[in-house]
């Protein structure tokens, strides 16, 4: 027996071609999200995705019907010239009127990117029915996309494009966690696109008998969910592996190792530098007095360990000014009171990704964790109380450096030097012509200001023996905060200013919004810093004028706006109904249709295909002429079997379906082959011929009772014999 | 003007307010001898003192312009007193006048009239603290209400505040502005006289109701209003703001095609104290140098503002960052640094502008800005055509990217001409110089050609028999001349531009004959004589444009070696030694290098010269050097 001839074959077929333009429509409707978002279109994304959908619809029952490809495309063409006209004369139309308005040109434009739009779909839609290589050419489209997404992702780049990252912030995950997940996710999606693709569908291109005969979905559904769990396992350990590694891959080469004698530093590139908000940072003061205005240092840890290759983080017993806590831990410091010119600052953070260190602006002095405002958006908030710097720069310029009250040993550790000669030899060449250590300092920066290229991808090939700054200071001058900030220790030590490094973020307060500023992680940052007496560790930094490349983006203000509205103070003080009524609150800023409107356009849509299905059973009764009432009856006979999944199929003669369908619904007898040859053969006619076909009905639409109510009730609710009527099938 | 007035009064009605019941030992900025001690924590001596001090202490701290600090302080009387009104309404003024954040601002004065009504009852009030602070916190809701767009809403409350009886100096200007937001300027125009009748506060409604003068068409009237209300500002001194009715007279002066004085008004407004309180007089400086092809003197008003800002460090950047990329980005496309002319116009797209409560408004930023981005895209297409490559992989990865950005430049023009039709009221733009308009309007045309032309024609018809402005004619010709180019009407379009041409006032319309010049030799025989006088023409008035419209310069070629000969050909210049041309390569050829010699017949015009190890980069380097142009 012929595989396809069987009712679940049927219901496979049709839920295969459902499963196919679902996901084609989810596809093109992801495909013009995604194009909006990287270039606005103008056009409302809603009217495109329904044109797409209306164009995957219409291309799929198209190629399903008997339609040729000539006629398919002519079609097109047709509907393309004829719409065109229509858009043209309607761009045009104004000018006839006293008050020419370019309204209609605008809309013209709308008309033709939805044209466009549902002409593709259906021509894809259309290409993947009736040419099999069609799938292999979307397959192959498939993985360019995929390869595409991923690969401007590599080094963990999630800015461009910045999908990836936007996702990740609205589920509150980790940008590779999501990156992953869109793998996965893809991957099985795109296995049950693929599934479905190779499931026979009936219509004149793909065959049932001609593609893979049977499918077994339950074998299929077991493979899937076994290959999905291997994936997703494997999926689960490589994502473990590089969070850890995207920590410091993606904040500048500054990652939050916290332990003695390591380094959170990274020096061969910094590629991954993105837009992936960190913390909120709220200062609760203003601080005029910022020496560095409009930058803000905020610091997390300092280096001022020599390992004999890089700096690393000392022991305890130095860099006490540095809190050294994790974010839900209290800190306490002392206020050095021989630091002169300083005022407090009070800031709150609110952490939007783990941190193992808590950080501060400058010498805190308390850090004390706070109640999170939102847990689902934050991870954990802390409020810190800090003296910063209110003096200028320019009252450095005579200030001796170094600490009077160090030991011996703490003066030796802040000034141990790099044993390469060429670094000492390097600065003592660069500030030759100045004496006080601070005109030191300053000829330093400008001469790496001159000299540095600042580059994200240095990638310098050192052993994990070399000195990693050596080929930046002495070689090709390309590198980043990391090696700058090294660069500018080694030198300053070899003068004799205690110098160590301070990581966290610097953050341009120019973007920063009623205090609330963004940090993220193209903020992490790393500088180089010297004792000067007075006035403490100060930041010195370096702005090359040489730039290669830099991940210089602007805060997101809509991110920004969202977690201040989370912080608004009102939601304890301001009732939450207290802008109703409000003309203002009314307004919607997407201006798309309301739901009673969709609701109602719906159940348009509902009534309108169930008058076309009473109609299509039922017109047959008005018909005056015998042979139109035939035809007709034939068809309502025939629109009656499709909406219960029997169809004739590709091959089958009339006859053979009607032997068919009394076989397997159990039937005595069915007029339908009687009906069809009166339609073939019958060239006159009279009325008793009328009556024979309303008793032929009676008798079949008799016989079908006999099938179960269930199957009689979804029939009346299928809409497969309209679809099929519109798109002038055959029946 | 109307934040710095909202912010004044603010400061003073706050002090007002806070002042009867603060009895608090606070400390007085103005006393010399009353030091802070800074040991002392202020957390710990906050906690101390009542929400009448706290607030009391932030109206001192917000007239120190020290928002932060006093924003924690009303927050932290708010803390101690949730009911208390005067707190509510210095935070709903707070986010109105110093972030803008309007709907956080309308929760807070609707919870204080919530809690006023609540402790005093409902209006008439007898006493007059009670009406003062219920009159108070009226303006505060009419003014959110209006930077939220709702116009009815804020025009009720001022009913409402009249109905009660209340007056106040700032009710004529605010009326008057919410009437003109809701179209009906006749009345706004008798608030604002009936204002300065009564003497409410002169230099705001003078300028009032020169901006609604200016908008009904009467502008000599306007300008008059405008000089009395610089002369009322100037008179109040150090607390005067001149540079606002200085930059509006300056925009009448040039929508009327009076340049010397609109620039000379954008001067004396940037000089003035409060002269980069806003971008404003800067940016329409600059592009009136652009209209004249003083690159130099925009670039000079960006940087004199840019350093001038700068003296306000906390000043948050979407206050002008997207306008000073715009300009810099115009500079950087008609002086040929064409990747950081997409760069600038890039970000001017993408950065967030907050224009406030004024005429122009972000849509009009995002038209502009894709217009010049277009344009940027389109030259840098051109450029690459003339670029010489050193392989096939090269040629196809410049074909490439001429692809792309064709393209770009193409749908950036698209949806220019959306934004222009939907966002700016059926492009409302189209009257030159609209004093909204961020345009370049000499070179509006592009955007314009691909319009039906008998609709452009009949609103080009309308718009010019509406005109009092006889040099407005020339542009709307330029118009119209390109849409009929685009739409194969080459004779009407080259008839139109060669009258556009012979009639441009020299200094002022530079732009457009530029402009004018360069589609009319897009639309010649490139071997006529024709289109060499004009090129030429164009050459002298700008370089860059000649490589920016993908125009070729005739040159003749002194020396004849034919691989020379054919690299050039290829590449930017027009090779023609039939004809005695202004200008001539040269060339001279050793074994290790290439050297090219551009020159001009008549010395001393141009003479550039470059030095390349091989021919390709040469002509290259020579491309780039005559095409390009470093201001001084």
């Amino acid at each position: 027996m012929n595989n396809a001839a069987h009712p679940t074959a049927n219901f496979r077929l049709w839920s295969g071609l459902t499963a196919i333009i679902l996901f084609r429509s989810c596809f093109l409707a992801s495909l013009v999200f995604s194009l909006n978002s990287l270039n606005e279109l103008g056009t409302p994304v809603s009217i495109l995705c329904l044109a797409t959908t209306a164009g995957t619809i219409a291309g799929s029952f198209l190629a399903t019907s008997t339609l040729l490809s000539r006629g398919f495309f002519t079609l097109i063409a047709v509907l393309t010239l004829t719409a065109s006209l229509f858009l043209e004369t309607l761009s045009r139309i104004a000018a006839l009127g006293e008050t020419p308005s370019f309204y209609s040109y605008a809309f013209s434009l709308h008309g033709y990117l939805a044209l466009a739009s549902f002409v593709l779909a259906a021509i894809a839609a259309w290409g993947f029915f009736r040419f099999r290589h069609t799938l292999t050419l979307e397959a192959g489209a498939l993985l360019m996309l995929s390869i595409w997404l991923f690969a401007g992702h590599r080094n963990f780049h999630f800015d461009s494009p910045q999908m990836v990252n936007t996702l990740a912030w609205w589920f509150g995950v980790e940008p590779v966690t999501m990156l992953i997940s869109i793998g996965v996710i893809s991957f099985s999606a795109i296995s049950l696109y693929l599934y479905f693709a190779a499931t026979p569908i009936a219509g004149s291109g793909r065959k049932i008998s001609q593609v893979r005969g049977n499918p077994r979905p339950l074998a299929a559904i077991l493979i899937f969910l076994f290959v999905a769990l291997t994936v997703a396992l494997i999926a689960g350990s490589t994502n473990r592996h590089y969070t850890q590694l995207a920590k410091t891959m993606t904040g500048n080469g500054v990652g939050e190792d916290s332990q003695e004698g390591m380094s959170p530093l990274g020096f061969h590139s910094a590629l991954g530098s993105t837009n992936q908000p960190a913390a909120l940072l709220r200062l609760d003061g203003d601080y005029k007095e910022n020496p560095w205005i409009p930058m803000l240092y905020l610091r997390e840890s300092a280096l001022s360990s020599f390992n004999g290759r890089e700096m690393v983080m000392a022991s305890r017993d130095f860099d006490q000014d540095v809190p050294g806590t994790s974010p839900s831990e209290t800190f306490r410091g002392e206020e050095d009171t021989s630091l002169g010119t300083r005022v407090p600052l009070r800031q709150s953070v609110y952490l939007l990704t783990d941190h193992k260190l808590g950080f501060a602006v400058d010498y805190p002095i308390t850090i004390d964790p706070v109640r999170n405002p939102n847990p689902a958006r934050f991870k954990a908030a802390f409020r810190a109380y800090s003296m910063v710097p209110a003096f200028k720069l320019t009252d450095l310029a005579q200030a001796p450096v170094g600490n009077p009250a160090w030991s011996a040993a703490t003066r030796a550790h802040y000034l141990l030097t790099h044993p390469d000669p060429r670094y000492a030899q390097l600065a003592q060449e660069v500030t030759k012509n100045f004496n006080q250590p601070i005109e030191k300092t300053v000829a330093i920066i400008q001469f790496l200001n001159k000299t540095a290229i600042y580059t994200l991808t240095p990638n310098h090939e050192t052993k994990p023996e070399d000195d990693p700054v050596a080929p930046f200071l002495f070689g090709d001058h390309r590198g980043y905060c990391v090696h700058f900030a090294h660069a500018i220790t080694y030198m300053l030590r070899s003068l004799g200013i205690p110098a160590r490094i301070g990581t966290g973020y610097l953050t341009d307060l120019s973007q920063a919004k009623d205090g609330h500023t963004l940090l993220r992680m193209s903020d992490r940052h790393a500088w180089a810093e010297a004792f000067v007496q007075g006035y403490g560790w100060i930041p010195i930094d370096i702005q090359p004028e040489q730039v290669e490349s830099h991940a210089d983006t602007q805060v997101d203000m809509k991110v920004l706006e969202e977690l201040m509205t989370l912080l608004e103070p009102g939601e304890d003080i301001l009732p939450k109904d207290i802008l109703k009524g409000e003309a203002s609150e009314t307004k919607p800023e997407i201006p798309l249709p309301s739901m009673r409107s969709m609701g109602l356009a719906a159940l348009l849509l509902l009534v309108l295909l169930g008058a076309l299905k009473v109609y299509l059973r039922l017109r047959w009764k008005l018909a005056s002429q015998t042979n139109t009432r035939t035809r007709w009856a034939y068809t309502a006979l025939s629109a009656s079997l499709f909406d219960l999944g029997l169809r004739r199929q590709p091959g089958e003669t009339r006859a053979e379906f009607k032997q068919r369908l009394i076989q397997e619904l159990s039937l005595e007898t069915l007029s339908l082959n009687t009906l069809q040859q009166k339609v073939a053969y019958s060239h006159t006619s009279n009325d008793s011929d009328g009556d024979a076909i309303t008793k032929h009905m009676q008798a079949d639409l008799q016989a079908l009772q006999a099938l179960p109510r269930w199957r009689r009730i979804l029939a009346n609710l299928n809409p497969a014999s309209v679809f099929h009527y519109i798109s002038g099938g055959s029946w | 003007m109307i934040s710095q007035f909202i912010r004044n009064l603010l400061a003073v009605l706050a002090f007002l307010l806070c002042m009867a019941p603060a009895h608090a030992d606070v400390h007085d900025p103005f006393d010399p001898f009353d030091v802070p001690d800074q040991s002392q924590d202020e957390e710990v001596l906050d906690k101390d003192k009542s929400p009448e001090e706290l607030l009391l202490e932030a109206t001192v701290l917000l007239q120190d312009e020290r928002l932060l600090d006093a924003r924690t302080k009303i927050l932290k009387a708010l803390d101690k007193d949730p009911k208390s009104i005067e707190a509510h309404s210095l935070m709903a003024g707070y986010y109105l006048v110093h972030v803008g954040h309007y709907r956080l601002a309308l929760k807070y004065i609707k919870r204080a009239l919530d809690i006023f009504t609540e402790k005093n009852g409902s209006p008439p009030y007898k006493e007059y603290r009670y009406q003062a602070q219920h009159s108070h916190l009226l303006y505060l809701l009419s003014q959110i209400r209006l930077n939220l767009d709702d116009y009815e809403g804020s025009l009720k409350v001022l009913d409402e505040f009249t109905g009660w009886g209340y007056t106040a100096p700032w009710y004529s200007g605010t009326r008057a502005w919410v009437l003109m937001k809701l179209g009906n300027l006749d009345e706004a125009i008798r608030v604002a006289r009936l204002g300065i009748l009564v003497g409410d506060e002169a230099g705001r409604s003078l300028n009032m109701l020169g901006i609604l003068l200016s908008m009904k068409g009467d502008r000599q009237g306007a300008l008059k209003v405008f000089r009395d209300a610089i002369a009322e500002e100037l008179s109040l001194g150090k607390l005067g703001q001149p540079a606002t009715p200085l930059n509006n007279s300056g925009e009448v002066y040039k929508e009327t095609f009076q340049e010397d004085k609109a620039e000379s008004s954008w001067i004396r407004a940037t000089s003035m104290p409060d002269g980069c309180e806003h971008v404003l007089p800067s940016l329409n400086l600059a592009l009136l140098y652009i209209e004249e092809m003083n690159l130099n003197g925009a670039r000079g008003a960006m940087d004199n503002f840019e350093s001038c800002i700068a003296q306000y460090p906390l000043r948050n950047g979407e206050e002008h960052r997207a306008l000073v990329d715009l300009i810099r980005g115009r500079v950087a496309l008609h002086t040929g640094h064409l990747d950081e002319a997409i760069d600038r116009l890039g970000k001017a797209l993408e950065y967030r502008q907050w224009f406030g409560k004024i005429g122009t408004d972000k849509e009009d930023l995002e038209a502009a800005a894709l217009v010049s981005l277009s344009q940027a895209l389109g030259a840098k297409a051109n450029a690459l055509g003339s670029t010489l490559p050193r392989s096939i992989a090269e040629r196809l990865y410049l074909l490439k990217q001429r692809v792309q950005l064709s393209i770009k430049s193409w749908w950036m023009m698209r949806r220019a001409r959306q934004v222009l039709i939907e966002k700016l009221n059926d492009l409302e733009d189209l009257y030159v110089r609209n004093t909204d308009s961020l345009l370049e309007y000499p070179t509006l045309g592009a955007v314009l050609s691909a319009l039906p032309a008998t609709l452009l024609e009949k609103r080009i018809s309308a718009a010019e028999n509406k005109e009092e402005r006889p040099d407005s004619i020339l542009y709307y010709q330029t118009f119209l001349a390109e849409n009929y180019l685009q739409n194969g009407q080459t004779a009407s379009g080259l008839g139109l531009l060669n009258d556009v041409t012979n009639k441009t006032r020299p200094k002022y319309d530079t732009l457009l004959r530029l402009h004018a010049l360069l589609i009319a030799s897009q639309n010649v025989s490139a071997s006529s004589d024709e289109y060499i006088a004009l090129v030429d023409q164009a050459f002298t008035l700008s370089r860059p444009s000649i490589r920016n419209y993908g125009l070729r310069l005739p040159v003749n070629f002194v020396a004849g070696d034919d691989e020379i000969i054919d690299a050039l050909g290829k590449g930017p210049f027009q090779l023609d030694n039939r004809r005695d041309l202004q200008y001539s390569i040269d060339y001279e050829r050793s074994p290790v290098d290439v050297s090219l010699h551009f020159f001009s017949s008549t010395p001393g015009v141009i003479d550039i010269k470059v030095r390349a190890a091989d021919l390709i980069e040469a002509v290259n380097k020579l491309s780039e050097e005559v095409y390009s142009v470093d201001l001084k």
